[in-house]
């Protein structure tokens, strides 16, 4: 997995690339969490994300928690068998999937 | 020794063989050289040497299972045997015999004989399973074997598996586009074949006619095969009088190097052919061949999911297309003397496959392989006519438009379907034919109405002084005289004088609107108007007293000399559109229709019966037949009253008064009369019915035979074709008949082609009734009355088809096609399924728009005596019309809506409000008007009536919680009253205000008890809990895979790989996922692996959904051993049948297929199934209990209620093996803690939300425990207990140590969450309060749809049997630690963010 990130103001661009797993996950959350400070909006760009576990998925909600008393979290770009996976665990309805 | 991996093409033959396994498929081609020169035994060695170059010969297949097929070895399966030696004939007795046989798979894919021929030489004979070989395969082998024979050296034909991954994404965009709006028919003929047996006609093409297809190919560069092809597509789609046609051709799928393989790489394409106006036919092939050639490039989609494609697009709803089309091209190389033939129709499953052999010496020769049952020896020849006929005008230039598709015997054979011939006088007319009668028998009677009868002679002079008193104002032959009388006695000299005073008579009703009357006499240009002074609204128009004219007493006025092809009489029929059309008809079709020869029935009263009640009304021209028949024969006729018309007992009295033994009344009004005593008695002596008008049913012919003795006659014709068109013999049900004397039948297609023999086509008929035409519409009558081929026929606009015996068989009205949300429906089709229904009398179906939406209404009343079930009528009708066919709305009527003719008034019915509609039943008392408008304030609509349905009014499962509590508070009822569930079961105003306010307090949910539980308590009774023994699972199918449990049971079967043999997974595509990639997704989810490794080998996925009653749909060829049923909708609430059709049907089609694979049935049941009670008796629900009087509430777990009923009713009846897993609350793995269950859908959840929302908790609820089942466990025992050797029982998979609610709420306290535990009458009053505002409902939400009902406890479960049964194996339940606890606990904190 591959993570490329791009602050712009107060918008933090983040694109994940490859496999979210247990191996891949703390690596994201490392990236992500310790960059939200002032961040007012975390766009995920997951055009090329190719599978998502459930222990990337915990990092998610992670982030959403935390853009939740600061601002928004946008997921962009995501394929198909990411979509699956939202719907499967019902977090389509609750994240923000555009 | 491995499988080999199926290539497409043989796929599709497995998947075929399973699919039709219980039609005896057979999947048998063979390949026949003859060598007249050569002795057997260098054939066989030649054989052998073949059989030994090519690796196909090496595969076998381990038991009957397509899927398993491997390579036995290095060396052949078999060698070629030497049979006995026979005659030519005895040999090709044989070889027919044998091709026809299925190939035992579990012995051999081939066998390879030759035969020695006692008249000289041998015949090789090769028998394949067309999986190892296609038609092409078996020419290579041909040729190699006459190879050896040449001393030649032959390659070897390594056998190559395929290894193309090559997935045709935009297989579905091609198919879809290459269908777009098409209009065509599978089938050309209606009749279905019964068995799989086909026979082959063969016969070569002539040889001048051959020629002549290669030079046109040759000049217009086309190749011979397309030229044959689109010939074939030209009669498809005019004998289906469609623009397009649909054939399948086979189109070998081969690489290069696969060209001289011998195997099988054949795939099935279908062609679609699409005629067009001004087209020659050459321009016509050529289109064809472009179309062959797009779809042929398309075919690596395969066939069985272009099937799919279209099934779901509902362009097609079963079969694609019945016809095949091959062409072989074989041009041996060689010196030696043979001659080949092959057998490829062992594959067939369609109606006819036209094969077409290209010979070495430039002929061609034709094969049709037909089915038995829908093709014979003549309708085979008549098929190749038709071929030679299209080719030969076809090649000579002929425009396909202009070119004729039956053949000059099939011509002659439909023109002789024609009634008797006899000579009809062209003097007669009717003033002749009632002379003569008054002559031959003055004295005798021929007219009772009311008290007033008259003699022949009366009836003749009564009429004449009319016919004077006309001419004596005025009237000339050619004129017309209309007539409006009430319904006596003096109807009928108006008639008869009208007709002698030179004028064609027009019937009035006096019950027309007066526009009506004044549009027929302006149209007709009546000379006069003939009525009386008795007759209701006579004054409003000028008329001659009928009175007067029956008085007229100069005889000195000359009548007018009657010819035959004057107009008799118009009719005015009510046009499709506004104004109504005069019919004119001539004396020439009265005197053909009553000859006494004319038909069954007049044969029968002029031989047998006296007279006859006529109470047609004069309007209609059936009153003519019943009237003039009799009469003109020396019959009497006893005229009904107004009265006798529509009242049974008044038409019994009409029947003793004279003893008339003859009645005429339409099958609606029989079925009707015979619940009246008094008709039913006055019957007794009556000898003939003719019910003419509509189509008669069976059931009532039957009855009238067998009860009565009297036989009835059904007669169908046009207005325009004088009265009648045909008539069947008494007791015929299944047709209309064959047509009366002197007139004849041809069906035409749109194109105004006749149809082939036997097909379905526009009914048109010809002969001495066809009639003048309609009164002055000169484009309608040239467009219904046509020139023919030198006949002058009237189209009818109705459908039929020809019975072998040349009877008619009546479809419907050609515009009784309608769409219903864009599908096409055939009424006719549906009315015939619903008058199959036992108890129907008569029915009709149509669509009625209802709020914007079309829904299809059946209606139907019920034979006397009977009585008929919606429920089994539905489920009857379901089981053999395609789902959207099925009527939403089932009406039964006390009687059907007639016109005055006595015919079903469609414009009436269509009247008839239905329940579905939003009729508007007004609220009228407080309380409904409090429902009503509590519905209105939720669903933001107004005028919401007490029998409208809150679910088809838009209404959600959220909209249901805010209309309960509008209901309650809006009522002043104690909140809770209304339980969330019972909006489901009560959906309109009417029936929830009876639910509340009802006579029975008791609501005893879903009704359980009336459900037969014969034998089922022995079965699940006698579980035991000593079953240690463990059994291989063999293949297993799973289903449910996406789901949260299904997954984990698939992951705990990949990592038990010596438990089971191969794992399908039953799966949907959804949106642009394949079901592939959606299983591996979750996979990877849930298990971080996706076990790729072992797919295709271990576990495989298969598309396809447990509400399909075939299951899979795409080809899947594993044989089954045990399924594991997951699959489950687990909406708690839903309106409509989601929950039975996932969770019951979908049950009973495993249950079939797991009959039909031997397998064994595990269904993924729920706990929940033991249900509540009122009864504290019922303190236990063991794993040997079934029904115990629990009552259940709840349509989710009824579902999975009666899912348990039907297998254990398949287990009783059917010895089908079964296991029921009954579980409990699903929670996170307990190996990792890892919580990743769907919170939103998970009831225990949500109602710890609810609880958290809320901060407090009811004091009951604290004290109590709850079971947790860690998904992992449960999947893992699941599968143990399914692995036990030990069949028909029901295990209760959860732990036995239950989590007290104290330890999760404590917890919740620790994650910072302060939940108060009140008393429980606190805690209800903190819910009262919430209730009143949006934001507490919201809050409550999680306790609602958990709701327990009334004052119902939930009856305990136990597990004993499970436990020690899981114990024994060595399995069993982890203990449910804090640290698994904290886990769920804040799993659920992330949840309550949202």
């Amino acid at each position: 997995m591959t993570i490329e990130k791009n602050l712009n103001g107060t918008e933090l661009n983040v694109k994940v690339v490859g496999r979210l797993d247990t191996t891949t996950a703390p690596e994201l959350e490392g990236a992500v969490m310790g960059s939200l400070a002032g961040v007012e909006k975390l766009v995920l760009d997951f055009s090329e994300l190719e599978y998502l576990s459930s222990a990337g998925l915990r990092v998610l909600l992670q982030a959403q928690k935390t853009m939740n008393k600061q601002g928004e979290m946008i997921i962009k770009n995501v394929n198909e068998t990411v979509s699956e996976i939202f719907e499967v665990t019902g977090f389509a309805d609750i994240l923000t999937i555009e | 020794m491995s499988c080999i991996n199926l290539n497409l093409s043989q796929k599709e033959i497995a998947m075929s063989e399973v699919a039709n396994s219980h039609k005896n498929a057979v999947n048998t081609i063979s390949l026949k050289i003859k060598l007249p020169d050569i002795d057997c035994e260098k054939a066989s060695k030649a054989v052998d040497a073949v059989l030994a170059s090519a690796d196909v010969f090496t595969l076998t297949v381990d038991g009957s299972l397509l899927d398993r097929i491997r390579v036995a070895g290095a060396a052949p399966v078999s060698l070629c045997e030497i049979a006995d030696a026979k005659t030519i004939e005895e040999a090709e007795l044989y070889m027919s015999h044998w091709d026809k046989q299925t190939v035992d798979t579990s012995r051999e894919l081939y066998k390879a004989e030759v035969i020695p021929i006692k008249e000289g030489g041998c015949i090789v004979y090769v028998i394949f399973h067309h999986i190892i070989i296609d038609g092409y395969g078996m020419s290579l082998f041909a040729q190699r074997v006459l190879d050896v024979l040449a001393g030649k050296d032959i390659p070897h034909s390594a056998f190559l598996s395929d290894t193309s991954t090559a997935e045709e994404s935009d297989g579905v965009q091609f198919w879809q586009k290459y269908f777009e709006e098409a209009e065509f028919e599978p089938a050309i003929f209606a009749e279905k074949p019964t068995c799989s047996e086909f026979f082959a006609f063969n016969k070569a093409i002539d040889r001048a006619l051959a020629n002549k297809i290669k030079e046109f190919a040759k000049k217009e560069n086309l190749t011979p095969a397309y030229v044959m092809a689109a010939a074939y597509g030209l009669y498809l789609a005019e004998a289906t009088g469609k623009k397009d046609a649909v054939m399948l051709m086979p189109r070998l799928n081969r690489t290069p190097d696969q060209m001289q393989t011998i195997g099988c790489y054949t795939l099935l394409v279908p062609v679609r052919v699409t005629l067009s106006e001004k087209e020659s036919f050459a321009d016509f092939c050529r289109r064809v061949e472009v179309s062959a050639r797009e779809a042929s490039r398309n075919k690596g989609y395969g066939y069985d999911r272009i099937l799919k494609t279209l099934r779901d697009d509902n362009i097609i709803s079963e079969s694609l297309s019945e016809y095949v089309f091959n062409f072989y091209r074989y041009e041996f190389d060689t010196t030696i003397n043979h001659e080949t033939d092959y057998s490829v129709a062992g594959a067939m499953h369609n109606h006819l496959t036209y094969n077409v052999f290209s010979n070495s010496d430039g002929g061609f020769n034709i094969r049709l392989d037909c089915r038995e049952g829908v093709y014979n020896n003549q309708r085979a020849e008549f098929f190749f006519d038709s071929m030679c006929r299209i080719l030969n005008a076809g090649t000579d230039g002929a425009m396909t438009r202009d070119i004729s598709i039956v053949g000059e015997d099939e011509y002659n054979k439909n023109l002789s379907v024609y009634g008797v011939s006899y000579d009809v006088s062209c003097e007669l007319t009717i003033p002749s034919m009632l002379r003569e009668n008054a002559a031959k028998t003055p004295d005798a009677y021929a007219l009772h109405a009311g008290e007033v009868s008259l003699t022949f002679k009366e009836l003749d002079e009564v009429s004449d002084r009319i016919a004077r008193a006309l001419v004596s104002r005025g009237v000339k032959k050619g004129d017309c005289v209309a007539f409006m009388l009430n319904r006596d006695w003096r109807i009928i000299p108006t008639i008869l004088g009208i007709s002698k005073s030179g004028a064609a008579f027009i019937p009035v009703d006096p019950a027309y609107p007066q526009d009506r009357v004044n549009y027929i006499i302006e149209n007709s240009k009546a000379a006069h108007l003939i009525s009386s002074q008795n007759v209701d609204n006579a004054d409003k128009y000028t008329y001659l007293e009928i009175d007067e004219l029956t008085d007229f007493s100069d005889i000195s006025v000359v009548l007018p000399e009657i010819k035959q092809n004057d107009t008799a009489y118009i009719i005015y029929t009510s046009g499709t559109t506004g104004r109504p059309k005069g019919v004119m008809l001539s004396h020439k079709g009265i005197a053909n229709i009553v000859h006494p020869d004319n038909n069954p029935f007049n044969r029968d009263i002029t031989k047998n019966c006296r007279g006859i009640v006529a109470i047609g009304s004069i309007c209609f021209d059936i009153s003519l037949f019943e009237i003039f028949v009799p009469l003109f024969n020396g019959l009497f006729v006893e005229f009904g009253n107004e009265k006798a018309m529509f009242d049974a007992s008044e038409l019994a009295r009409h029947i003793q008064k004279h003893n008339a033994d003859i009645i005429h009344c339409t099958p609606s009004r029989i079925a009707a009369y015979l619940s009246n005593p008094a008709f039913a008695d006055a019957i007794k002596d009556v000898k003939a019915i003719l019910a003419a008008g509509e189509v008669l049913p069976g059931s009532l012919v039957e009855e009238m035979q067998n009860t009565y003795g009297i036989r009835m006659y059904n007669g169908y014709g046009p207005t325009e074709t004088t009265i009648g068109a045909t008539i069947t013999e008494a007791g015929d049900m299944v047709s209309i008949g064959k047509p009366i004397g002197n007139m004849g039948i041809v069906l035409l297609n749109n194109n105004r082609k006749m149809v082939p023999f036997g097909a379905t086509g526009e009914i048109c008929v010809h002969g001495n009734g066809v009639g003048i035409g309609y009164k002055d519409r000169e484009e309608e009558t040239a467009s219904k009355y046509i020139s023919w081929n030198g006949l002058r026929l009237y189209r009818t606009g109705d459908l039929g088809h020809l019975g072998e015996d040349s009877r008619l068989i009546y479809h419907g009205r050609n515009d009784r096609q309608v769409k219903l949300r864009g599908l096409r429906i055939e009424l006719s089709e549906i009315e015939k399924v619903m008058s199959e229904v036992s108890g129907i009398a008569l029915c009709n179906c149509m669509i009625k728009k209802i709020d914007r939406t079309e829904h299809l209404v059946g209606f139907y009343t019920v034979a006397a005596g009977a009585s008929v079930d919606v429920q089994d009528m539905r489920a009857f009708m379901k089981s053999r019309l395609t789902p959207y066919m099925v009527p939403d709305i089932l009406k039964e009527l006390p009687s059907m809506p007639q016109t005055p003719g006595g015919k079903t008034d469609l414009k009436a019915l269509a009247l008839i409000p239905v329940e579905y509609s939003r009729v508007y039943k007004k609220p009228i008392s407080h309380k409904e008007n409090a429902v009503c408008s509590a519905f209105e304030t939720v669903l933001k609509m107004e005028n919401v009536g007490l029998d409208d349905n809150f679910f088809e009014l838009g209404g959600t499962s959220l909209d249901a919680v805010e209309v309960i509590l509008q209901i309650e508070n809006k009522l002043n009822l104690e909140n809770g009253i209304i339980e969330f569930g019972d909006l489901y079961r009560f959906p309109t105003p009417s029936l929830i205000l009876d639910k509340i306010y009802g006579e029975s307090t008791v609501d005893d949910g879903f009704d359980l008890k009336s459900l037969d539980y014969s034998g089922i308590d022995a079965i699940i009774g006698a579980t035991s809990d000593n079953a240690t023994e463990t059994k291989h699972l063999g293949n297993i199918l799973l289903t449910g895979v996406t789901g949260y449990l299904g997954i984990h049971i698939l992951i705990d079967l990949l990592k038990r790989p010596d438990i089971c043999g191969k794992i399908v997974c039953l799966a949907r595509p959804k949106k642009k996922l394949m079901a592939e990639r959606r299983v591996k997704t979750n996979l990877f989810y849930f298990n971080e692996e996706d076990f790729s490794e072992g797919y295709g080998d271990k576990w495989i996925v298969a598309e396809g959904d447990i509400t399909n009653p075939d299951i899979f749909t795409e080809p899947c060829d594993v044989h089954i051993d045990t399924i594991i049923n997951s699959a489950a909708n687990v909406a708690h609430f839903a309106y409509g049948d989601a929950l039975t059709k996932n969770n019951t049907d979908g049950v009973k089609n495993l249950i079939a297929f797991a009959k039909n694979q031997g397998a064994t049935l595990c269904q993924v049941s729920t706990i929940s199934v033991g249900g509540c009670t009122d009864n504290s008796d019922l303190n236990e629900f063991t794993e040997t209990d079934f029904y115990i009087g629990q009552k259940i509430h709840n349509s989710y777990i009824y579902s999975k209620y009666m899912a348990e009923y039907v297998m254990l009713r398949a287990a009783v009846d059917d010895g089908l093996k079964i296991k029921l897993m009954r579980v409990g609350n699903l929670q996170g793995r307990i190996a990792d803690g890892e919580f990743q269950m769907n919170m939103q859908t998970n009831a225990f959840g949500r109602t710890m939300a609810s609880y958290i929302k809320l901060g407090a908790v009811p004091q009951s609820v604290y004290n109590a425990s709850v079971n947790f089942s860690p998904v992992d466990e449960t999947a893992h025992n699941i599968v143990s207990l399914t692995a036990l050797d030990i069949e028909n029982i029901a295990f209760h998979v959860y732990p036995p140590k239950e989590v007290e609610f104290k330890a999760l709420f404590d917890g919740l306290k620790e994650l910072g969450h302060n939940i108060e535990i009140l008393s429980d009458a606190d805690f209800d009053a903190l819910v009262q309060k919430k209730k009143q505002n949006a934001e507490g409902r919201e809050q409550l939400e999680g306790l609602v749809t958990a709701g327990i009902e009334g004052n119902l406890l939930e009856i305990p479960i136990t597990n004993h049997v499970t436990d020690k049964c899981l114990l024994q194996s060595g399995n069993g339940w982890s203990e449910i630690t804090s640290d698994y606890l904290n886990k769920y606990l804040s799993a659920l904190d992330d949840l309550m963010l949202f």
